[in-house]
């Protein structure tokens, strides 16, 4: 049997509603909607880890952000682990490219893949990455399957506002434009105890500021857009796995809080979809099934017909959902991590989460009944409920993961609040 | 000597280092920027040089002819990564761009991260009518000198729908306003027919269509730069899929600066056509 080409696109700090395809009606994002349209789109999916370089190492490993010894940005992985890249060089014989950002410390992009173009930033790169990409789809005469990835760099950009710091900048152009700004979040509640970027900001910096941010979408979205639609009319389209997700969101407001690091759904749920002309239906929804970042390497590793990468302590195949077939025995939970700050976890099943902060208080929220998080029910007897049974599914986890106890260089006081905390639950505390 | 005097005379020390920064640990608090309060366009107008603050100080407008019709122009991309009292600028690519008789040719290089090879994007554009909209255009894109990664693309727009074609793929999209590509606003802006008339367009960017955009202009603004400041004419557009970019303008018809967010271009050499020629270096070249 054929192994089939992949297309893995992902893009940088993307909110799980920025998009026109699912009700957002302050950005507009016809590529991205296209491949809704023509493909399945996971609804409850979840990064590894919010933020970059943890997130990544899990796409690229399968390994969970406690595991490959990534727990936050700048750790180097562990040696030894094979990545995508290799895997599926060695397994499937597959040619494996890569353009734009990769963001996995102690790991060379070039040895896993041929890496044909990259920089940074999303204005800058994002333009160059599509076309490198595009010129291979040109190009290719090849025998082998294609493992092509695509990592977009915007709408990560939001990290680099000019004048957000310094000064009101381009925030100012705000003055002119009010009617075009987006409302702030129902949910938008700013903390003045908050001592980081935006302490300072005022609603219409905020209202800039989303306004912006959606402009970044909309960028990545044309440049997905052109490589997207390139692939589609070209002699690989109905032999070619389209893979689409974010390595993490970014607050727009949400809580009153940017960027990520934190598990409320803003920063830590993300877009996930699967396009495969003639094998996924078209505009199917997936609601019912909770996913994960680890997921995606096992999906790939399905479709590219190779064996599952190895010690997969949590991932599994989406395959089954997205053709529309039945499987037994899926996860009824979900769980995150951020190693970031004072710590937290992330447990979701399907109506409650709960996040466990390793130094500080819980807090548990009803999803179903209080989507923007607005309620904590830690102190009431049902929020205490969930908050126990959460517990126990956060210490099968870590039962099942194998936690890796190399403490990251210059991060061992967060690390080893983790670690004492996870030896705690893990104890039955 | 006394505790006390100890601690005082100590303390007293410290607060002079402090405040010379030769006291780290104990650094005086760093100035911050007084909120900016005053009215639209007085003293380097925030919004349309943000991007550069950093840069400016080294930049010197470039002399040299008119960019209204026939001209050519280099450009430095200036890329801006964040900012504290100033933007954090450096120089990552370049845009040479001529106008001739109704055709504009432009070759923009971004640099690849360490010795990887960069983008280079060539354009040749048809052109038409008073907008300088665009007809027909091919887009040459190469990666290095690596052949297996280019393509070459060639546009037509006939008034209601864009396609591109390659030998591998074709696309077409609808238009709802006049078609014009990024770098054709530059004699637009340059002209200054667009003082009176904001400007509502769809933006051809390279072969991506930006749909639904406005360019209007928003006045004068001093800038400071190298040795002194200007005054430059300040328009600003805004639309889908971009970000408030500012194109600011000299009193000889110049397109001096051009602020995004994290890209943004300034222009180190202009030739016009009544022969006027900028230097070959002005000092904004990178090294």
């Amino acid at each position: 049997m054929t192994r089939p080409n992949i297309l893995f696109i992902h893009v940088d700090q993307m909110h799980f509603q920025a998009m026109s395809a699912y009700g957002n009606p302050y950005v507009k994002t016809p590529a991205m909607d296209r491949m809704a349209a023509d493909g399945c789109s996971f609804m409850t999916n979840y990064t590894a880890m919010p933020q970059c370089c943890p997130a990544r190492a899990s796409w690229y490993t399968g390994r969970t952000s406690s595991e490959h010894g990534v727990p936050t940005n700048s750790c180097p992985i562990l040696p030894g682990i094979p990545d995508l890249g290799q895997w599926l060089r060695k397994h499937g014989d597959y040619e494996t490219l890569y353009a734009g950002k990769w963001h996995i410390p102690g790991r060379d992009v070039a040895k896993s893949f041929k890496f044909i173009f990259g920089t940074g930033k999303g204005e800058y790169a994002d333009a160059g990455i599509a076309r490198a990409c595009m010129g291979f789809l040109a190009n290719y005469k090849g025998d082998k399957p294609f493992f092509l990835n695509a990592g977009f760099h915007n709408p990560h950009d939001c990290c680099y506002t000019a004048g957000a710091n310094g000064g009101q900048g381009k925030f100012r152009f705000a003055r002119g434009m009010e009617d075009q700004l987006p409302p702030l979040p129902k949910n938008f509640r700013k903390d003045p105890k908050y001592a980081g970027r935006t302490r300072g900001w005022k609603e219409l910096d905020w209202r800039y500021y989303i306004y912006v941010y959606y402009r970044w979408v909309e960028m990545v979205d044309a440049e997905i857009g052109r490589l997207y639609d390139a692939l589609m009319s070209s002699r690989f389209a109905d032999n070619t796995v389209v893979v689409f997700t974010a390595d993490h969101g970014d607050g727009l407001g949400f809580h009153g809080k940017v960027s990520k690091g934190y598990m409320e759904e803003e920063a830590w749920r993300v877009p996930m979809m699967l396009v495969y002309p003639g094998r996924i239906p078209g505009g199917r929804r997936d609601v019912e099934h909770l996913t994960t970042g680890v997921d995606i390497p096992a999906t790939i590793c399905d479709y590219a017909q190779v064996p599952a990468l190895p010690k997969m302590t949590i991932g599994r195949s989406l395959r089954p959902f997205a053709e529309g077939k039945a499987v037994d025995g899926w996860r009824n939970y979900v769980v995150g991590e951020s190693f970031l700050g004072t710590g937290q976890v992330g447990v979701r099943d399907r109506q409650h989460k709960t996040i466990f902060y390793c130094d500080g208080p819980t807090k548990v929220f009803d999803l179903k009944a209080d989507p923007l998080e607005m309620h904590d029910l830690s102190g009431t007897a049902a929020g205490k409920a969930v908050m126990a049974k959460h517990k126990g599914h956060l210490r099968e986890y870590l039962g099942t993961i194998e936690l890796c106890e190399r403490v990251p260089p210059g991060k061992a006081a967060p690390y080893h609040t983790y670690l004492n905390y996870y030896r705690t639950v893990r104890k039955g505390a | 000597m006394e505790r006390r005097d100890f601690l005082k005379t100590t303390a007293a020390t410290a607060a002079v280092l402090a405040a010379q920064g030769h006291f780290p640990l104990l650094a005086a608090p760093r100035k911050k920027r007084a909120p900016y309060n005053g009215p639209p366009n007085c003293f380097t107008e925030p919004s349309a040089i943000e991007p550069l603050t950093g840069y400016l100080p080294k930049f010197a407008p470039a002399a040299g002819g008119a960019m209204r019709d026939a001209f050519k122009a280099r450009y430095s991309l200036v890329f801006c990564s964040g900012s504290s009292e100033k933007s954090w600028n450096g120089t990552s690519g370049s845009l040479d761009v001529s106008f001739d008789k109704g055709r504009c040719r432009t070759t923009e290089t971004r640099n690849g991260r360490g010795n990887t090879p960069g983008n280079t994007i060539k354009t040749s554009l048809q052109l038409s009518g008073a907008l300088n909209t665009v007809s027909k255009w091919t887009l040459e894109s190469s990666i290095g000198a690596a052949k297996d990664l280019g393509f070459v693309e060639e546009g037509t727009w006939d008034g209601k729908s864009m396609t591109v074609k390659t030998k591998s793929w074709s696309q077409q999209q609808a238009t709802t306003h006049p078609l014009i590509a990024r770098w054709a606003l530059l004699p637009l802006v340059a002209s200054g027919r667009l003082k009176k008339n904001p400007l509502a367009f769809d933006m051809l960017d390279d072969s991506t269509l930006r749909p639904k955009q406005a360019l209007r202009y928003e006045g004068e603004i001093e800038v400071p730069v190298k040795g002194g400041s200007v005054t430059l004419d300040s328009y600003a557009q805004s639309g889908w899929g971009v970000v408030p970019t500012h194109y600011l303008v000299d009193s000889k018809g110049r397109v001096q600066l051009i602020t995004m967010t994290t890209v943004n271009w300034v222009l180190t050499t202009v030739a016009g056509r009544d022969g006027e020629r900028g230097e070959e270096d002005n000092g904004n070249r990178p090294p």
